[in-house]
């Protein structure tokens, strides 16, 4: 968890501004609260996203605010780690529970910005343009947060995982690689068979929420590239979660003290 | 000064970061080269596209398949700090900064830095992007015309295109080394970058190096978010629309040069500030 909550707070407000004016606000297709939030996750108005390299550009710099997230929290699991390793797990030997001690505040640090800045998106979606909130865009608000948290989350816990065995800014590269790598597989697989299968395993594609089958975004969204069942994505983000924390925390508890410096950079 | 940079340079060569920097590099080049081999072996002559337009550094992939393209964009700021962009802090932290400055001197230690991150990162860039150039020319027939945005080679629109080149004349002249020079350029750009951050880390040595990486990424990000409303204008504030090749909008070259002006404006006072606070002492060395 960030050392103080007012800075999270801020950072999760700037953000929201950051992606209402640069993302919402000139999009003039935008005819209800649902599309206005459906912009978050990709869409370009009331066209759907489709993986092309001009809107994985596009995606990637309204995912600016969260990637520097990623490694400011990822960083704060590492620092924790370095000082735990020392002070705290050679005397406590019970690693599981500091470390599910640790990831519950960057869980709740990560879920804390989600909040604040999608409703921070949504007061200016109704303050500025007067849209007014209807069920589904609730729903759709509710599960960015969801979501996005999940998503998000996983991310910070590989980063750190990957801090802790090769130092923060390696780490920075490999998260990157395997955020982009995701994205960017999209284009490998189109128009193959295999397609629909790797869309079914990729864990990005339950991200757009704009693809799925929610009947509120099903008329509003037009150029869809695929339909994600929400229900099953739901169960699936979470399962992936799980794993990857599992799969974190196995390797987090296998490590002992950090001897060397990892941020020296050592040949 | 030569010598200990040549020394630095190649000490920087040796680490972890600079080889896994260079790998990903390579990878990203042989990934492009090879799809693009699965795509365009078999094409008729009259049919294929100019093979420097299918090069990595090739904006006008972005009209096509980009996986690789989007990546390395993705990837670029922080493959430019990763190699050398840690060559003072490492020091620093690991309490070897003592020992040389004792030897060279402190302000001829911290130009030398700046200098071999520069050279070290440039190298690092080059070395794979002419590999990709070479490769590429040797592969796909260099006589070949075709345009990725399949405008024909006589049309006004494609002029109109061409002319929003940086110097277009010598790419008429010839394209060949036009996309040698321009991915030289890009390599000093990327060794730009590379310097700053070892200014920056001069100024501010933080233990955490991710932090070290987060400004340039920041900025460099800042560039392509900052960039929608001129886009409308045909013109880019995009960092890659500018410093990567061809691409069909508007190069904007008070806004690059202004960007570069600041990057060194930055540089500058990052060592001053660095110089004073070791004077104040609140700088260990």
């Amino acid at each position: 968890m960030f050392k103080s909550k007012r800075i999270l707070m801020m950072i999760s407000v700037i953000s929201g501004l950051y992606k209402y004016y640069g993302f919402i606000q000139q999009e003039h297709s935008i005819d209800s609260f649902t599309v206005s939030i459906l912009q978050l996750s990709g869409a370009r108005g009331i066209l759907g996203f489709i993986g092309t390299p001009n809107e994985i550009i596009r995606l990637l710099t309204l995912m600016l605010p969260e990637l520097c997230l990623i490694f400011l929290l990822g960083r704060s699991l590492y620092a924790s780690f370095c000082t735990g390793s020392v002070y705290v797990l050679s005397r406590f030997y019970k690693r599981k529970a500091w470390f599910l001690k640790e990831i519950s505040k960057i869980a709740l640090s990560t879920f804390f910005y989600f909040l604040i800045s999608t409703l921070t998106i949504c007061g200016m979606t109704v303050g500025i343009k007067h849209m007014v909130p209807d069920k589904t865009g609730i729903i759709v608000m509710l599960l960015h947060i969801f979501i996005y948290s999940l998503w998000f989350f996983s991310l910070v816990m590989i980063f750190a995982v990957a801090a802790i065995k090769r130092g923060s800014s390696e780490s920075m590269l490999y998260t990157l690689l395997y955020y982009g790598g995701l994205l960017v597989s999209f284009s490998f697989f189109a128009g193959k068979p295999e397609k629909n299968v790797f869309l079914e395993i990729n864990p990005i594609s339950r991200t757009f929420l704009n693809w799925y089958d929610i009947p509120g975004i099903m008329e509003k969204i037009v150029n869809r590239h695929y339909i994600v069942r929400m229900d099953y994505s739901c169960i699936y983000m979470v399962i992936y979660t799980a794993v990857v924390v599992i799969i974190c925390e196995t390797l987090i508890c296998r490590n002992d003290l950090i001897i060397n410096d990892k941020e020296v950079g050592t040949m | 000064m030569g010598n200990l940079v040549a020394k630095e340079v190649k000490l920087l060569f040796r680490q972890r970061s600079s080889m896994l920097t260079e790998c990903i590099l390579l990878l990203l080049i042989m990934g492009n080269y090879i799809k693009n081999i699965f795509i365009y072996s078999g094409t008729e002559l009259s049919r294929m596209y100019y093979p420097m337009k299918l090069i990595l550094l090739s904006l006008d992939n972005l009209n096509d398949r980009a996986d690789f393209t989007v990546l390395f964009i993705f990837l670029f700021p922080i493959l430019t700090v990763l190699p050398c962009g840690f060559s003072y802090i490492n020091e620093h932290n690991s309490g070897v900064e003592s020992l040389v400055r004792i030897r060279t001197g402190g302000k001829k230690h911290m130009y030398v830095k700046l200098l071999s991150a520069f050279v070290g990162t440039f190298a690092i860039f080059a070395i794979p992007l002419i590999i990709d150039i070479t490769f590429t020319g040797l592969t796909f027939p260099i006589n070949a015309k075709g345009d990725l945005l399949n405008y024909s080679i006589y049309s006004s629109d494609y002029l109109s295109v061409i002319n929003k080149y940086w110097f277009s004349d010598l790419f008429y002249k010839n394209t060949l080394l036009y996309t040698i020079i321009f991915s030289l350029v890009l390599s000093m750009f990327a060794g730009i970058l590379g310097s700053f951050t070892v200014a920056l880390s001069y100024a501010f040595p933080l233990k955490y190096r991710v932090f070290l990486v987060l400004p340039v990424y920041f900025i460099m990000n800042l560039t392509i978010a900052l960039d929608g409303d001129w886009k409308r204008d045909n013109i880019s504030l995009a960092w890659y629309e500018n410093c990567m090749l061809f691409g069909e909008y508007e190069k904007n070259g008070t806004f690059v040069l202004m960007f570069l002006v600041c990057i060194f404006v930055l540089i500058g006072l990052f060592v001053f500030i660095g110089n004073q606070r070791r004077k104040k002492g609140r700088v260990q060395v």
